[in-house]
């Protein structure tokens, strides 16, 4: 509707950006008109988040930057402070990553809103109070006056982006540069902090830069999409066309990774889910508490409660939970790195004391683990080849040394590394090498069951799809059987034959993979299925909007059925009676409405 | 806060009172009593002396006794100036010492504070190098080394001042005892204050408050000071101990009539009474100086306060 | 990498430079009494109140000096090292215990305490060793204790427990490694923290006694001739101020080399 209004709000013209050890941006084009939104999509490294600072000039000193930077036809590359400030949060403004940095920790949220009021000679004091008062309201704080009040660290994580958000939109500037705003947060969060934008969008006809890796982000809120490459602009188009049609290898697996183009990739039928085998691992009735000090007093936390879960031989069951959710510590629990767990695991049959120390050597060797963060989970003193090594001079002592080192490498080919890398150290590994060395030291024992807590949360899409598919790979090879815990259904959808769903520290549904997708029977199953924007059913953005809010403090849980606050479907028998894990056609579900409601898609 | 001061404040209490019985231990544990001097002397007179000094009590009972004095200001008499009591000497030897340590901290903290954001906000240039050389070099010299060597240039070479307390009235006599205790805090001052502001200046809430567009001057001033004195918070009880313990240095090297010189003279001489009621005192002092500082710091960062 | 090369040509000629001299450190001659620096008699930094050769009383006195810093330092090294790593590694109840104790003796402010130490007991090299060390050891717990706490709960840790490894196996193989950049740094800043403190005391009497020599003796001295004999406080003074200067350099690099954050 602007296309004919002549010159864009903001012009961007072969600009490069470069450091001591090369080029990051390297001659990117693009163009953006009043009141449009374009998202600048990319991989970590990708150059998309320097190219925000470039725009807004805030680029360390050591970056060599040229091409040019057009805001309403004045050239703002290279110019100084001064002149930038002219254009900072009155014409254009940032939304940065982590909200929990990207506030001052030390003053409160009023402060740091009506400081920008009073710098740019908005307002006065009293007007910058009162403006800073409304924009909080707008941007959905429930509680506007206390939360002026607050320090950063009184606020949730939601609560904080979207005062980061209230600061940036505070000057009602033309342009707003959000980068990655989501990434740091749950994905129940997550949507509702897109949604807030969109409707931020739609009331100040503001410009977006959306700047992100995930193409899910995308879909709500950009007409456009651009896709960048080691600087490089690769894919660009309507973003319906280039998410349904992607024309770079690169797009598609970033769509795939985001939750789109399924069927792209789907859990091999396990090979002996016909439901007699004998269970694997069987877990029953596990608690984890720990007891919390807060204010001087002592405060028991249920951070697992009461849960029973078996996995078969050659399956793959997944745990899926936001932060807080419990998933983790019940991971831990089943490994037995958590004394204070109470409950059974047995693993063929055989019970496992709660403590590692204690449990005799065969069993512990089935049952292995890979970590979230794959650099931090290798001994930064230790080489490859001796951390690939060490389970080996553990277990199997007599081992000559000769067969050690063949046995390495030969697992190191496995996982797709070169032997080459056994003299390198963990930081000098990219995070996909550094996991695949992570699964080849848990495979090397040969275990039945190997335990990944959110193992490929930290990598980027493409790599991720192919440790999800190096994973699946040793399934088939040798009967492995996944416990795969996540925040993130797309990995779900990529490995799992079961599902089980937590929300704070209770399991609240069990089902098959694949009968989630179709007919979830717990209405924060489908909450979280609707936060993938790319698997969102149309018309659902209502729902995510009505679970507003975030899960509620675990030391102080709701009464009755610990999701009613959040709930759409919420009747007054969930605010008084705790509902029951109950059988339902495809599994089970702790719902009191499970049976009438229909949440299928 | 208050409860947590109040906490802070029960907490000290042991650590006080530790003080007191390990002093009094370590005296009492001296091999040889304090009054094993190369003369015999006559057994009633050791009697008498014994009774005096309540050396023929028990050891608990000794130092219930001498407990309950120090709550009440009383260290006893001194063991060599017979005629007074180690309370009278330290009050007498007091002021001055107090007035040199607090004229020492004010110029080591402007000074240091300012050289510190000066060399910060103009990092890597000239400014920055020359003060940064300067700051590591003052934390090299040590006080024994400044305070001669001040006398030597000012005093004796120059004859601007009076090389020592006795030979100079007024001001002048003040100026090279304060800058000797005090320039190497000001160095360590200008380091903790460099480096913190330079890392505050590089964190992302600085980075966002220049999104939005804020002067120099003003994410100076609202966002990056405070965060900026914290570290030189915690640093003020070790510069605190610093400025004490040089302060028996510098009044040593000076002949200034205060603590200081008392306490080494005590420590020359042997006196237990007053070298135990001094040691007493200066741990009170520091740590009762540092509880504040550790009150101080509840104030300024919210974090803590809440905890 | 230069200030280590200056300690150890420092180090060096202190043990090597009076043997080569023909003066003694303890010999005096009152008929030789505060001689300026010459070239002609070897006196290169002249004679004392007592005619004993300067530079050779000098380089007595470094050596005594850097003796002190060593051993104090490895006392506060062998203490605080392991104090620290078993409180952080049984953590729990252990650790709390045995880090109040650390948090209370941290209150008391030592240099007092070792100066009533001097009084109370026979003064000796030995005792100074003692004390000296027994100080520094609080720094070294408490930080060997915080990397010991913060490297336990790395998930590598974590996944070293989950193959099998012993937990003596992995205090060895995993944690002790990890900890060697902290502790090198950390001792580096301990040695002028040393060195700081026997001259301290020496200065005030309450050290090295006489006719032994350290720097700090050396400085008190030749405070005391000022206006007869610079020399004799110059070159004690220097050399202290160089020492310090290059332990303190020394330590600031290495700490900056240990530091991830300044490796990008």
């Amino acid at each position: 509707m602007t296309s004919s209004a002549g010159t864009p709000l903001l012009e961007v013209r072969e600009l490069c950006v470069s450091y001591e050890n090369g080029p990051v941006v390297d001659k990117l084009s693009f163009s953006l008109r009043a009141g449009e939104a374009l998202s600048l999509a990319g991989e970590s490294g990708s150059g998309k988040s320097q190219t925000a600072l470039a725009i807004m000039g805030l680029l360390p000193t050591n970056a060599k930057v040229s091409g040019q930077v057009l805001f309403d036809g004045h050239s703002l590359l290279g110019a100084g402070d001064v002149m930038l400030n002219e254009y900072r949060a009155r014409r254009m403004a940032m939304v940065f990553q982590d909200p929990m940095a990207a506030l001052n920790p030390y003053v409160t949220i009023g402060n740091q809103l009506s400081r920008i009021l009073l710098e740019h000679r908005l307002a006065d004091k009293a007007e910058a109070r009162r403006r800073s008062l409304a924009m909080l309201k707008r941007v959905g704080l429930p509680d506007a006056e206390r939360q002026y009040r607050a320090y950063p660290h009184e606020l949730s994580g939601g609560m904080r982006q979207r005062a980061l958000i209230a600061a940036a939109l505070i000057a009602e500037p033309r342009l707003l540069i959000a980068d990655e705003p989501t990434t740091a947060l749950d994905v129940t969060v997550q949507a509702q902090i897109l949604q807030l934008l969109a409707d931020l969008r739609r009331e100040t006809n503001v410009a977006l830069l959306l700047i992100t890796h995930d193409l899910g982000v995308v879909s709500t809120n950009c007409e456009r999409l651009m896709v960048i490459d080691k600087g490089q602009l690769i894919e660009q188009g309507a973003t319906p066309e280039v998410l349904a049609n992607p024309s770079q290898p690169r797009t598609a697996k970033m769509v795939i990774a985001a939750g789109g183009l399924t069927g792209a990739c789907s859990p091999l039928p396990a090979t002996s889910s016909d439901g007699k085998t004998k269970g694997l691992l069987e877990v029953k009735n596990l608690s984890v508490t720990y007891s919390e000090r807060t204010g001087g007093r002592r405060r028991r936390l249920h951070a697992v409660h009461d849960i029973s879960l078996s996995v078969r031989p050659g399956e793959t069951v997944a745990i899926v939970g936001e932060s807080g959710s419990g998933k983790s510590s019940l991971a831990r629990a089943v490994v037995g790195l958590l004394p204070e767990a109470a409950g059974s695991v047995s693993l063929s049959g055989e019970t496992m004391q709660r403590l590692v120390g204690s449990r005799t050597k065969s069993v512990r060797r089935k049952v292995q683990m890979v970590f979230q963060d794959p650099v931090a989970s290798l001994d930064p003193a230790m080489p490859v080849g001796g951390i690939v090594a060490e389970p080996l001079l553990v277990h199997e002592p007599s081992m000559s040394r000769a067969a050690r080192t063949r046995e390495v490498t030969d697992m190191l080919l496995r996982v797709g590394l070169t032997p080459e890398l056994m003299t390198r150290y963990a930081h000098e590994l990219s995070g996909g090498q550094a996991q695949r060395v992570a699964i080849a030291r848990a495979l090397i024992l040969k275990p039945a069951l190997l335990i990944c807590d959110e193992a490929v949360a930290a990598l980027d899409s493409a790599v991720r799809l192919e440790v999800l598919g190096l994973l699946q790979a040793e399934q088939q090879r040798s009967n492995l059987a996944l416990l795969v815990i996540t925040h993130d259904l797309s990995v779900v959808q990529q490995l799992s034959h079961r599902v089980l769903i937590m929300y704070m520290g209770r399991l609240i549904e069990m089902t098959a993979g694949h009968d989630l997708f179709r007919r979830p029977r717990h209405p924060y199953s489908r909450l979280l299925l609707d936060s993938i924007p790319l698997a969102r059913k149309s018309g659902t953005a209502e729902l995510v909007a009505a679970a507003a809010g975030e899960p509620a403090s675990i030391l102080v849980p709701p009464t009755g059925c610990v999701f009613h606050p959040r709930c759409a479907h919420r009747v007054d028998r969930c605010r008084e009676e705790r509902p029951e894990l109950l059988a339902t056609e495809t599994g089970a579900a702790a719902c009191h409405r499970a049976a009438e409601l229909d949440l299928s898609s | 806060m208050l409860r947590y001061a109040l906490m802070r404040l029960v907490g000290a209490i042991p650590t006080l009172f530790l003080v007191v019985l390990v002093a009094f231990l370590m005296v009492r544990a001296a091999p040889g009593g304090p009054f094993d001097t190369e003369r015999v002397l006559p057994p009633e007179v050791a009697a008498n002396i014994e009774r005096a000094y309540h050396l023929d009590e028990s050891l608990p009972q000794q130092f219930q006794r001498y407990l309950f004095g120090v709550m009440r200001g009383d260290f006893g008499p001194s063991f060599r100036y017979s005629d007074y009591t180690v309370a009278e000497l330290v009050r007498g030897a007091m002021p001055v010492s107090v007035r040199l340590g607090i004229l020492a901290m004010i110029l080591a903290l402007i000074v240091g504070v300012a050289a510190g954001l000066l060399a910060a906000l103009r990092r890597n240039t000239v400014t920055d190098r020359i003060v940064s050389a300067i700051a590591m070099t003052g934390v090299s010299i040590p006080v024994i080394v400044i305070g001669p060597l001040l006398v030597l240039f000012f005093a004796v070479q120059l004859g601007w001042l009076p090389a020592g307390w006795s030979g100079g009235r007024g001001a002048s006599r003040w100026v090279m005892p304060v800058i000797a205790l005090a320039l190497p805090q000001i160095a360590f001052i200008a380091r903790i204050t460099r480096s913190s502001m330079i890392e505050v200046l590089e964190s992302e809430f600085i980075r966002t408050a220049r999104a939005q567009g804020l002067a120099t001057a003003s994410i100076i001033r609202y966002h990056a000071m405070k965060p900026a004195m914290l570290p030189l918070l915690s640093y003020l009880g070790p510069a605190i101990v610093g400025i004490v313990t040089g302060a028996i240095v510098v009044e040593q090297i000076f002949g200034i009539p205060g603590l200081g010189r008392l306490f080494v003279q005590g420590a020359q001489n042997r006196d237990f009474t007053l070298v135990l009621g001094l040691v007493i005192l200066y741990a009170t002092l520091i740590i009762v100086l540092n509880l504040i500082v550790d009150l101080l710091y509840g104030v300024i960062d919210p974090r803590v306060r809440r905890t | 990498m230069t200030s280590a090369t200056i300690i150890a040509l420092i180090a060096v000629i202190s043990i090597v430079g009076p043997l080569l001299s023909p003066h003694s450190h303890t010999m005096t001659n009152l008929d030789a009494r505060l001689l300026a620096p010459s070239l002609s008699s070897w006196q290169l930094f002249g004679t004392d109140d007592l005619g004993r050769d300067v530079f050779v009383r000098t380089l007595a006195g470094t050596q005594v000096t850097l003796l002190v810093a060593f051993v104090a330092s490895a006392v506060s090294l062998i203490i605080g090292v392991s104090y620290g790593a078993i409180a952080g590694y049984f953590g729990g109840a252990v650790d709390a215990v045995m880090m109040r104790i650390v948090d209370v003796l941290y209150a008391l402010p030592y240099i007092f305490f070792v100066i009533l130490l001097m009084v109370v007991f026979e003064r000796s090299l030995l005792l100074v060793f003692v004390a000296i060390g027994a100080v520094n050891w609080l720094d070294m717990a408490r930080i060997v204790r915080g990397q010991t706490l913060s490297l336990k709960e790395r998930e590598f840790v974590q996944a070293a427990r989950l193959i099998g490894v012993s937990r003596r196996s992995i205090v060895l193989r995993h944690i002790t490694p990890n900890l060697l950049g902290t502790v090198i740094v950390y001792l580096t800043l301990t040695i002028p923290h040393a060195i700081l403190m026997e001259s301290f005391l020496s200065f005030l009497g309450l050290g090295v006694q006489e006719p032994d020599a350290s720097l700090g003796t050396l400085v008190n001295a030749g405070a005391n001739y000022l206006e007869q004999a610079p020399w004799m406080l110059l070159a004690p003074a220097i050399l202290l101020a160089i020492m310090l200067f290059c332990f303190n350099f020394l330590g600031d690099g290495l700490r900056d080399l240990a530091d991830p954050r300044k490796h990008k």
